[in-house]
């Protein structure tokens, strides 16, 4: 039996796996201790946990740290003269043309930034050995001061962490129990600002999610739960507790690269075809195009021919980077909670500010009076106001037609017709972040499907793919607990990185070899340590290049170990990869310098077999109501399906509504559903 | 029109643009464009009024286009046809310095010209004197590379070949110049691509109708915001340092600000003679500084043609802020531009006290080029400085000028790794920034020694004579500078409008950015938050002093008597 759970800003979703049959539970999550919703969960499924082995994990405690500023407090310690490193960034705005604006505060204030005398040259030889005297008394001025962890930051500490290790092993002994990162071991990558935010994300986070963990592990060892509990990290793979402890900051943003893993397992195990598109491409079910919508923001994502883009450039607010490979997620401002408003020139508009969990929507009548994208979903009847949660909560929708009314007086529309300008704008953002994501890469949208999850996914997804050209769209079977189905379709993974600066025709391939040997090794030894055996090991090989006088460098994936023939490959590769890129690449004798090795090691689990969904008969609605359908003409009535009722051989027709616990499905006409093998619901245009 | 169906379309024309520059950042071959991002879009309607930018435009670019627009719809009237896809770069017609070229393309329905799409870059180099084309000691504009008038680079979809040779033959690397016209070509096409299937979706005459509308809306919200601007003429004016090296003359830009119901009149009669060198603004970049400035104090106002209506602008020909031909005009960006910024500020904080902000630091590039490990390099080292300080709250401290928008700055780390070059220091300047009630911004100081080979240097910057500008009583940022071998013996200011000069290992540069304006009296600073500054090290204890009559005891906190007594001296000295 195994069971994912995933803490969410305002869910924690359970999903338990046993014996090809899936169970779902959703709890309210709990700011103040996020682990006693995972217990709430647990409890409910009323099973004990010595039945259980495998419990994976997705959670936002470190997220919300940063975000909500509750980390520990954090002390730095740079190379001498460079103690602002962290303030100035690269020096970017994230404003362009707005003097009001200021940059987010600094995970560590400027008084807690402390220099220390040494240096290392470009090419890793050590200058000036560091001042350790100086050091530990500057750490313990800090600890004084109320400093309760540390992050050490070098410059060029990336080719050589000696001096960053000499310092460190000196506050060990003269303040032990002090917490120390350093730069080297976290991130031994170059360009300093990235590495010292990715360091300093550690510190400010690291305290927080060991105790964290220490307290979850070991109530769900009193439960009875036997094996290492797991955590998912946001490079797409799983890690055990103690594991990632030693980089928390791939912690980061997890629980949506669950949610990418499993609407991709879902895309795989489908047995449906896409419908036809236009433009000569043919969709297929890896091509994804994942759109999860919560109740503050929708997260896209790619997915194309079954792999996911990662991205080592993720910022966690603006000016936090933390550089790890992480699966590439965009989220924008266009959710369940997101409010629509009018600018002083008289323009609605919608988001990004939203009215989130509190004081939320106002049909939830907790306080909120703004007019949300939810409120506009309950007034047209798209949802229904006494189903959420199956009743658990419910909404009003009167106080929705009263916030949605100060906003229609101001615009000269009734309520009904301004509630579907929202949903209409809502959308529109999010097929404008679709198509700005597709043409980065210089995709064209028509060769995707779309997966929509998350609460209210599965409401706008046929709306978001008409405009984009898309025929066909998978909603997942329990869309609102996507990501917690990822934590259990994935493999324990590990990624490093080492910064090489080598021109490829001056090195030889054993050279190289033996560089990522050192990787492995690490690598190895960490997979090891969580008890994965030899067997079950793969490695992973990419490297990052440039050519020659270009400042940036493309992540190339390797076929395979970096013997002879790999290097033989790798100016193809380059330029096959550079063409997609960019639309040109020089000629192939381009000298081309090697910039970064990356090595991913990988744990290979057991994949679970997705419970099938049995044959059945049509279903028949539960019930009728009229839906506004605005691109349709207004008010249709529309049967509402049971999405339990829905067995392989159903078929509905749009207009349709298709009601479950976590979610609830629009069908509009023109669109057909039709459950896929795993229980997929796949809706089609015709 | 529908309000909702006006929204959407509006929307859809920034997230047009958003998805050009997208397209651009992903093909060209400028780094200045794909790491510096130094571009800007737009759509603009068929009379050639801008509707829209996107998010990423460079402060130049905005409002620029439509100037570029005015030269083509002037310059070839009813000549422009489908198929049709101009080139320019003229800051005489509508631009900034020949490094921006920009590429519009008309769009067509059923024959009838409907409305264009248009994107500008920055071209690494285009011809000219020096590598890059930026020639500060330049004396007339044709040593500052080739200059474009509008003219068609496609005709009805066939390549004009007379222009695309005689790119080829005027510029450096040529074949990456070229490049970047294909990129810009394509960009405009993604623009065409969507615009085509919103009207496609629509109808022409509701684009068309939201174009009108998208520009009335901010027309509307600016001339709301101007009419509760108090009524009068107000005046500002900001200084150049010198021309140039060889000849240290000040420019002075004078600005008369008349704010009358719900329109202004930035007037600049009284602006020094042009230079005869390249410290020198067209009317167009003028107006760009003019319309950032707005644009900067009401971000909420979407930038398109209804926020020029209410703006007059008069630039006086053969002054810096309209030079006209032969002037060299490509030290532009580090001059003239970003003091019309200051008069512009300078100007509206007595009518615009809550919203007005003291002067950002001024935009400084270095370039170091020489010969290492055998081969030629050219290095670029912007610098980063202190934003002005604001009626609520302190300046921002070490971000890219205004001017320099979204460039990123390069790592100590990738400079070490590939010049002979190792800093030994790059931080924010303590008591750099502008004094005042609130504080300017710090700036930046960074040294780096030279360990290897022979380098010449040369540099566009300013403010090391006249610095960023505090209002309402706040004082100055500090003056920025350059200096070569700074605390020896040796020292030596090379200044900032430095032109190729040598240098040797063993040399060091100091680069000095200064802080933001200051906002208000700074007696007048709350003495606790200049406590804090002085522990989080933004001002010494010497500085505190001084400057804000606060003493800081030897334990950081303030020492109320002698505080007191300190500042009633220092105001009753400044009142007499």
């Amino acid at each position: 039996m195994r069971i994912g759970v995933d803490v969410g800003g305002t869910f924690t979703d359970l999903v338990l796996l046993e014996d090809g049959r899936l169970s779902i539970h959703k709890v309210l999550s709990t700011p103040a201790d996020l682990s006693m919703a995972v217990l709430a969960a647990t409890a409910e499924t009323g099973r004990s946990l010595a039945e259980v082995n495998q419990f994976s994990h997705g959670t936002t405690v470190t997220t919300n740290a940063v975000i909500m500023r509750t980390g520990a407090p954090t002390g730095l310690l740079t190379t001498r003269g460079f103690r602002d490193v962290l303030q100035i960034r690269r020096t970017t705005r994230g404003s362009l043309y707005d003097f009001q604006w200021d940059p987010p505060a600094e995970l560590v204030e400027r008084r807690w930034r402390r220099e220390v005398a040494e240096r290392t040259d470009a090419f890793g030889t050590v200058l000036r050995t560091p001042d350790v005297d100086g050091a530990v008394a500057e750490a313990r001025r800090l600890v004084e001061e109320g400093v309760d962890s540390l992050a050490v930051c070098f410059i060029n500490a990336y080719l050589n962490g000696a001096n960053e290790r000499a310092v460190r092993s000196a506050i060990e002994g003269a303040l032990p129990g002090l917490p120390v990162y350093l730069s080297s071991a976290i991130l031994p990558e170059w360009r300093e600002f990235e590495r010292t935010s990715t360091t300093v994300v550690s510190a400010y986070i690291g305290p927080v999610l060991s105790t964290y963990l220490e307290r979850l592990e070991s109530a769900l060892r009193q439960r009875g739960y036997g094996y290492d509990l797991l955590l998912m990290l946001s490079n797409g793979g799983l890690a055990t507790a103690t594991a990632a402890t030693e980089r928390p900051a791939y912690t980061i943003g997890s629980g949506p690269a669950a949610g990418v893993l499993a609407q991709l397992a879902l895309g795989q195990a489908s047995d449906a075809a896409p419908a036809p598109v236009t433009g000569g491409v043919e969709a297929s079910m890896t091509n994804i195009i994942g759109m999860d919508i919560g109740g503050t923001s929708t997260d896209i994502s790619l997915v194309y021919d079954g792999k996911p883009f990662l991205r080592s450039d993720f910022e966690l607010e603006f000016g936090t980077p933390v550089s790890y490979p992480v699966i590439e997620i965009d989220s924008i401002g266009a959710g369940g909670g997101t409010i629509a408003w009018l600018d002083s020139g008289g323009m609605l508009h919608m988001g990004p500010q939203s009215a989130g969990a509190d004081p939320g929507p106002a049909c939830m009548e907790l306080g909120g009076t703004e007019p949300t994208l939810t409120d506009a979903n309950v007034l047209l009847s798209r949802l229904n106001p006494g189903h959420l949660l199956r009743g658990a909560i419910s909404l009003s929708a009167d106080a929705a037609r009263t916030a949605i009314a100060s906003v229609a007086d101001a615009l000269g529309l009734d309520v009904v017709a301004t509630a579907d300008g929202i949903r209409r704008l809502a959308v529109s953002n999010i097929v404008f972040a679709i198509r700005q994501r597709t043409v980065e890469r210089g995709l064209d949208p028509r060769e995707f499907v779309i997966v929509a999850y998350g609460g209210a996914g599965p409401l706008h997804a046929t709306e978001v793919a008409d405009e984009v050209g898309i025929n066909t769209v998978l909603i997942p079977p329990h869309p609102g607990v996507t990501s917690a189905l990822g934590l259990l379709l994935t493999d324990i993974r590990h990624d490093f990185v080492s910064t090489f600066l080598r021109l490829r025709n001056e090195v030889t391939p054993s050279e190289v070899a033996g560089a990522y040997e050192l990787l492995a090794a690490r690598a190895r030894e960490l997979l090891a340590t969580e008890g994965v055996e030899a067997g079950r090991v793969e490695m992973v090989y990419a490297m990052d290049l440039r050519y020659v006088g270009q400042t940036h460098e493309l992540t190339v994936n390797l076929p395979g170990p970096y013997l002879q023939e790999v290097h033989d490959q790798v100016p193809r590769l380059f330029q096959t990869l550079h063409q997609a890129e960019y639309g040109h690449s020089p000629n192939i004798d381009e000298p081309i310098e090697i910039v970064n090795l990356r090595l991913a090691g990988v744990g290979r689990m057991d994949r679970p077999e997705l419970p099938e969904l049995p044959v059945g008969e049509s279903a028949l609605p539960q019930s009728h109501r009229e839906v506004f359908f605005g691109e349709a003409g207004g008010w249709i009535p529309t049967p509402v399906y049971d999405r339990d009722d829905l067995l392989r051989g159903s078929r509905i027709d749009g207009p349709a509504v298709v009601e479950q616990l976590d979610s609830t499905t629009v069908i509009p006409p023109g669109w057909t559903g039709e459950p896929d093998r795993v229980g997929s619901l796949i809706l089609r245009r015709h | 029109m529908d309000p909702i169906t006006l929204s959407v379309i509006t929307n859809g024309f920034k997230s047009i643009v958003n998805e050009m520059n997208l397209a651009l950042f992903r093909s060209a071959y400028s780094p200045v464009i794909t790491e510096g991002r130094d571009i800007g879009g737009a759509v603009i309607d068929r009379k050639g009024r801008l509707v829209a930018q996107g998010d990423w435009d460079l402060a130049v670019f905005v409002a620029l286009l439509e100037f570029s627009l005015k030269g083509i719809i002037e310059g070839f009237g009813d000549d422009i046809n489908p198929g049709d896809v101009f080139i320019m770069n003229d800051p005489f017609v509508g631009g900034t310095h020949f490094n921006d070229v920009g590429v519009v393309r008309p769009l067509f329905s059923d024959g009838r010209l409907m409305a264009f799409v248009a994107v500008c870059g920055h071209w690494a180099d285009v011809g000219g004197q020096e590598p890059g084309s930026f020639v500060a000691n330049a004396r007339e504009h044709f040593q500052e590379g080739l200059r474009l008038p509008p003219m068609k680079l496609y005709i009805r979809g066939e390549p004009n070949r007379a222009v695309f040779d005689v790119i080829n033959a005027n510029m450096r690397i040529a074949s990456e110049r070229l490049g970047d016209v294909r990129a810009q070509v394509g960009a405009t096409q993604v623009g065409e691509q969507r615009l085509n299937e919103l009207a496609g979706k629509y109808g022409w005459d509701q684009v068309t109708g939201a174009m009108d509308e998208a520009i009335a809306h901010s027309e509307r919200m600016l001339r709301q915001e101007i009419s509760r601007i108090p009524d009068g003429t107000y005046l500002g004016e900001d200084f150049v340092d010198m021309e140039s090296l060889d000849r240290p003359i000040p420019k002075r830009v004078a600005l008369t600000l008349t704010v009358e119901g719900d329109s202004m009149h930035f007037d600049f009669t009284g602006s020094d003679p042009e230079s005869l060198s390249a410290s020198n603004s067209t009317y167009s970049s003028t107006a760009s500084a003019v319309f950032v400035t707005v644009k900067s104090l009401f971000p909420d106002i979407p930038m398109n043609h209804g926020v020029f209506v209410p703006i007059r602008i008069t630039a006086p020909e053969r002054t810096i802020v309209n030079a006209l031909p032969p002037r060299a005009i490509s030290s532009m960006a580090a001059t003239v531009y970003e003091k019309v910024i200051g008069a512009a500020l300078l100007a509206l904080s007595g009518p615009l006290p809550e919203k007005a902000v003291g002067t950002p630091y001024n935009l400084i590039n270095l370039t170091i080029g020489g010969r290492y490990r055998n081969t030629e390099f050219v290095a670029y080292l912007y610098s980063e400085g202190g934003f002005g300080a604001r009626s609520t709250k302190d300046g921002a401290p070490g971000l890219v000028s205004l001017y320099g928008g979204g460039a990123k700055i390069t790592p100590v780390e990738v400079f070490e790794r590939r010049y002979p070059m190792v800093f030994e220091e790059w931080a924010l300047w303590p008591d750099s920034g502008g004094p005042g009630r609130y504080r300017g911004g710090v700036g930046s100081r960074k040294t780096f020694r030279l360990v290897d080979a022979e380098v010449r240097l040369s540099c566009l910057g300013d403010r090391e004579h006249y610095p960023p500008p505090g209002i309402l009583g706040g004082e100055p940022g500090a003056n920025h500078g350059l200096v070569r071998n700074a605390g020896g013996p040796d020292e030596e200011n090379l200044t900032l409008k430095a032109v190729g000069f040598p240098l040797q290992a063993g040399d060091t540069v100091t680069i000095l950015a200064g802080g933001g304006g200051g906002y208000g009296d700074p007696l007048d600073r709350d003495p606790e938050m200049v406590a804090e500054d002085v522990r989080q090290g933004y001002v010494s204890v010497a500085h505190a002093a001084e400057a804000y009559g606060v003493v800081i005891k030897q334990d950081g906190e303030v020492a109320v008597e002698e505080t007191a007594e300190l500042r009633s001296g220092l105001k009753s000295r400044a009142a007499s």
